[in-house]
């Protein structure tokens, strides 16, 4: 039973997920019915052209949009109907985020950007800060600003922010978007450490090379799954080049 | 249209709620400057209307031979002259005794100078002995017209008059009976205008002023001239129409709109401009790739320049066509409530087209100055450093390295406090609206508590009697008056018209007469400390020094109908109304003529019954005036009514102005943080809490520009108090206690209140839009 409840809680499944913007002549069909399991501990990476929805597809499994059609279900919980209050409890207990540039806020440290989401969530531990901030390789630079770290540190820190909840899901959206192939790939490296602890991670992206660390990928064109393969031998992220 | 006229038309669009925030500060400025320039203009016309209709006098000259200075009057320039009889008899009216106030006027015809307006009954008959005029405010008090009776004390008896009309009097718009009487019980004083004959025939007396009416448009010369003219030809004092007491108490009143109609308007101006600023360079820092853009593709600096300047003028006119709209229905409503309180005959609206001109430009100046220094850079920008979407972060300064060390506060709020610094413009924007809005609520609430003080200290500290009763000479003795039951103490006064006389100048007033130990009257210095009337000479008003350039020591002459006496000025008096001459009953009456009365004041028990008192005391065989001092603080309550509907509009102004500032820069606060904020809410936290964190950011600001808006509201409250400080009020700043601290817990509670539009817009970020936005 508490293996099942283990399994229910760190999956993703999605059933006819559909997401329209806008109304009338200007309606845009985003997504058109998405069916998706994800099972807990993937690394599943979505591919796919920009504007076929990968983005909106990572929103709404994360909580920070929703559908117009079918159903979600997070971590055992079914978010389709939830209201914005409880929305932002389910992403405080479960989702981390990870975006393309950082978000990091510029007047706060290392520390203090990672600080600040467990005094506003509520969640989290800030003895625990130092650990995180180590584990993605910033232990020495933990009281610098965003201004004086690179921009691979700043993911580093963003990545370290997103831990500080102890999220099931880790969603990453264009994490390597703004940084240089060697930081990219120290990125993808941690991505991989982290799921291999366990952790589902999900990569949004259209760089096709990113997509050899996963064990799964996703592609999706025009709001529909292209194609859903699995990788049974993932690239090293060392290894992946753009 | 052109492409750039869409632009702008949909960008201010896009900031709507901001635009409209500025230009209700914008229009909020022209609309009071609309308002109190044109009050000040219309209520001047007001004036001026019923003085030209009823020909104010220009020069009242009492004392010596009235004949031969109303000759010299016209031979040095006046257009008209004409002699007359004011005295100031005892009068009995609807059974209450009171001193009143006789003007002799012509009966076959309107006087030529100082006219009155019949507004009930008719004029006097031709002839007639036993008709007189009422003036208005005493027909209002004792609610008496035409075919009542009045009595009037003569020489010898009682005379009973017939009230043949009520009157408007240009001299007596603001009832005084003097400027040292400015404010009084009003059952205590009433004119009435009496045919000339019956004047002579009642009192033997000879006319006694002389009125001169100056050319239109007459110079200060010709003015000064004709005074030293009626000087020369034996006049003991000449009173200009400035000086007047009535004329000087409205104009004193019409004064405070011409300061506001400058100082207030300005507050709203600044603080519209700073808004525009802080909304426009938001704007442009947003738009940096689409500026790029443009000037990539050749557009003129001088181009882009124009195409920011206008929008700051389009939100400008915007705000300036609102606020001449609600000006000009302001303008009208405040001169018609004013003049229909004071009870000014004559009503001028009228909108200027200049004011409603300089309005239009100063909202539309306001929005181009607003715009200048963000228009300037944009105008700047380099096209590749514009299109770069991540600028460069500059390292965090000192401040923000001291607060990382302060590790024992939260993160969350080591962030507000490095936020302080982070937008300088904004933090600036936040500390002036809050800045502002004290100097403006402090200026309005100071003027208030300072003259609500100064009428406490006058009828508490130095007016110490309860009441004054004027008797026939030798009717009534002090005894008598003691006996009657509630009264605590009686003292014999006296009281005069004099002028006092300097070297060069005089100063026409009244002279006090008390017992040397008086309990009657309280002298306090210029020190503050308590002094004593001196056994010869006399305490003056401090005013008298500066007015004639004497000081305490220096010798004055008392000029009366009795001669002149040469008196030592012992000290000087620091008395918040009026500026009278005090000394021992015995120097008072050296000076003073035989008026035929006797004066008293009266002390009565705790807790008297006032209204039979005054019943009791004036039913006395020989009194002829009562007045009853709290009556005259009753009255000053009611005229206090139309400061306090002042008061609390600049207070809501004032609100309203920190609220629409407070609104843009935290709007502005939000829109730049867009992305930290959806971060924040991306991963759990939750809308009071990042609602929380930006509004402890923008209250921070606040509170540290509190303490700057207390000192400049103070200062700004005591600069602007100071214009009013005259012969009529002397008024030093003070504050009741609760003021200060009021006046911040106000303006935090505007800024709090302002922080929920706010919240509204982190609730309405829409995080996945602005996920979407930035990875596209």
């Amino acid at each position: 039973m508490t293996a099942t409840a283990t399994e229910t809680q760190r999956s993703v499944r999605t059933v006819g997920l559909a997401r329209v913007f806008g109304e009338g002549d200007a309606a845009v069909e985003a997504l058109k019915g998405i069916d998706l399991e994800i099972a807990s501990g993937e690394l599943v990476v979505v591919l796919g052209p920009s504007g076929s929805g990968k983005t909106t597809l990572c929103n709404i499994i994360g909580g920070i949009d929703q559908a117009s059609g079918g159903t979600v279900e997070v971590a055992g919980e079914d978010i389709s109907t939830k209201d914005p209050g409880r929305l932002s409890d389910f992403r405080r207990d479960h989702v981390g985020f990870i975006f393309q540039f950082f978000n990091l806020i510029p007047t706060l440290t290392a520390r203090e950007n990672v600080e600040v989401i467990i005094e506003m969530t509520g969640r989290g531990s800030k003895e625990r800060v130092p650990s995180l901030l180590d584990a993605v390789g910033l232990g020495d630079r933990m009281d610098n600003f965003p201004a004086q770290l690179s921009g691979g540190q700043q993911q580093r820190v963003a990545v370290a922010r997103a831990l500080a909840t102890d999220p099931d899901i880790l969603f990453a959206d264009e994490p390597t978007g703004a940084l240089d192939l060697p930081t990219g790939r120290q990125i993808l490296g941690l991505l991989q450490d982290l799921n291999a602890q366990g952790r589902t991670v999900i990569i949004v992206t259209h760089n096709a090379s990113v997509a050899q660390i996963a064990n799964r990928v996703l592609t999706l064109v025009d709001g529909r799954i292209e194609s859903d393969e699995t990788n049974a031998n993932p690239a090293a992220a060392a290894d992946v080049t753009w | 249209m052109q492409a750039r006229t869409h632009k702008t038309i949909r960008d201010l669009g896009r900031q709507k709620a901001q635009v409209i925030a500025v230009a209700i500060t914008i229009a909020l400025g022209v609309m009071m400057y609309i308002a109190t320039a044109g009050a000040f203009q219309n209520l001047s016309a007001s004036y001026d209307a019923t003085y030209d209709r009823l020909a104010f006098a220009d020069l009242v000259a009492s004392g010596g031979d009235t004949d031969a200075i109303a000759q010299a009057a016209l031979d040095a320039g006046a257009t008209d002259a004409i002699t007359r009889t004011q005295l100031d008899p005892p009068m009995l009216i609807e059974e209450t005794k009171l001193l009143g106030r006789v003007i002799s006027i012509p009966s076959d015809a309107h006087p030529a100078v100082d006219d009155v307006d019949v507004i009930d009954g008719s004029y006097l008959d031709d002839g007639a002995t036993d008709q007189v005029l009422l003036e208005t405010h005493a027909a209002d008090t004792f609610d008496i017209g035409p075919g009542d009776t009045v009595q009037i004390y003569g020489v010898n008896d009682w005379e009973t008059v017939t009230v043949q009309g009520v009157v408007d009097s240009p001299e007596y718009l603001w009832p005084a009976r003097s400027r040292q009487d400015i404010l009084s019980d009003p059952h205590s004083f009433a004119v009435v205008f009496a045919p000339t004959e019956a004047v002579a025939d009642w009192f033997g007396a000879p006319a006694n002023q002389v009125l001169a009416l100056l050319p239109d448009g007459a110079s200060d010369a010709t003015r000064d001239g004709v005074s030293a003219a009626m000087t020369d030809a034996g006049a003991s004092s000449v009173m200009t129409q400035d000086d007047q007491p009535s004329n000087a108490t409205l104009s004193e009143d019409l004064q405070g709109f011409d300061q506001m109609s400058v100082a207030f308007p300005a507050l709203f101006l600044l603080a519209a401009g700073v808004a525009a600023w802080v909304l426009l360079t938001r704007r442009i820092l947003q738009e940096k790739p689409v500026i790029g853009t443009l000037m990539a593709a050749g557009a003129r600096r001088g181009r882009v320049l124009r195409h920011y300047l206008g929008q700051g003028f389009w939100i400008g006119l915007l705000g300036s066509v609102l606020g001449v709209a609600l000006g000009v229905l302001a303008n009208s409503a405040i001169t018609t409530a004013y003049t229909g309180f004071i009870g000014v005959p004559d009503t001028v609206i009228k909108n200027y087209p200049w004011m409603i001109a300089a309005g239009l430009c100063f909202g539309a100046i306001v929005g181009v100055l607003g715009a200048l220094g963000p228009a300037v850079t944009a105008s700047r920008t380099a096209p590749a450093a514009a299109m770069r979407t991540q600028g460069s972060a500059k390292p965090p300064g000192a401040w923000s390295a001291f607060v990382a060390r302060q590790t024992w506060l939260h993160a969350s709020a080591r962030m507000a406090l490095r936020d302080l610094v982070r937008s300088k413009r904004r933090t600036f924007a936040t500390m002036l609206g809050t800045v502002l809005a004290l100097v403006m609520v402090l200026t309005s609430v100071g003027m208030m508590t300072s003259i609500m003080q100064a009428i406490d200290i006058q009828y508490k500290d130095v007016n110490l009697e309860d009441g004054t009763v004027v008797t026939q000479s030798g009717s009534v003795g002090a005894d008598a008056l003691a006996g009657v039951d509630g009264v605590a103490a009686v003292e014999t006064t006296s009281l005069g018209q004099v002028t006092v006389v300097g070297d060069d100048d005089s100063y026409a007033t009244v002279l006090h007469g008390f017992e040397p130990d008086t309990e009657m009257h309280g002298f306090i210095g210029m020190d503050g400390e308590p002094v004593s009337l001196p056994d010869g000479g006399v305490l003056a008003g401090h005013s008298i020094g500066d007015l004639l350039d004497v000081g305490a020591g220096d010798t004055i002459t008392l000029h009366a109908e009795a001669g002149d006496t040469d008196v030592t000025i012992a000290a000087f008096l620091d008395e918040p109304i009026g500026t009278a001459v005090y000394a021992t009953n015995d120097v008072a009456a050296s000076a003073l003529p035989d008026a035929g009365v006797d004066t008293f004041a009266l002390a009565f028990d705790d807790g008297a019954d006032r209204d039979e008192l005054r019943t009791t005391i004036t039913q006395i065989d020989g009194v002829v005036a009562y007045q009853d001092s709290r009556a005259i603080i009753a009255t000053i309550d009611d005229y206090l009514g139309l400061f306090w509907v002042f008061i609390g509009v600049m207070i809501v102004l004032g609100i309203v102005l920190a609220l629409a500032v407070m609104y843009v820069t935290m709007a502005v606060n939000v829109v730049e943080r867009t992305g930290e904020l959806a971060t924040l809410r991306a991963a759990g936290a939750p809308l009071r809490k990042v609602a929380g964190a930006i509004a402890t950011e923008n209250m921070l600001a606040t509170i540290v520009a509190i303490p700057v808006g207390l000192v400049l509201g103070i200062w700004s409250a005591a600069a602007f108090l100071q214009t009013f400080n005259d012969d009529l009020f002397t008024l030093e700043l003070r504050w009741a206690w609760w003021t200060l601290p009021a006046a911040a817990v106000g303006v935090l509670l505007a800024a709090l209140i302002s922080q929920w539009p706010a919240s509204r817009q982190i609730k309405k970020v829409d995080i996945a839009k602005v996920v979407r936005e930035r990875a596209a």
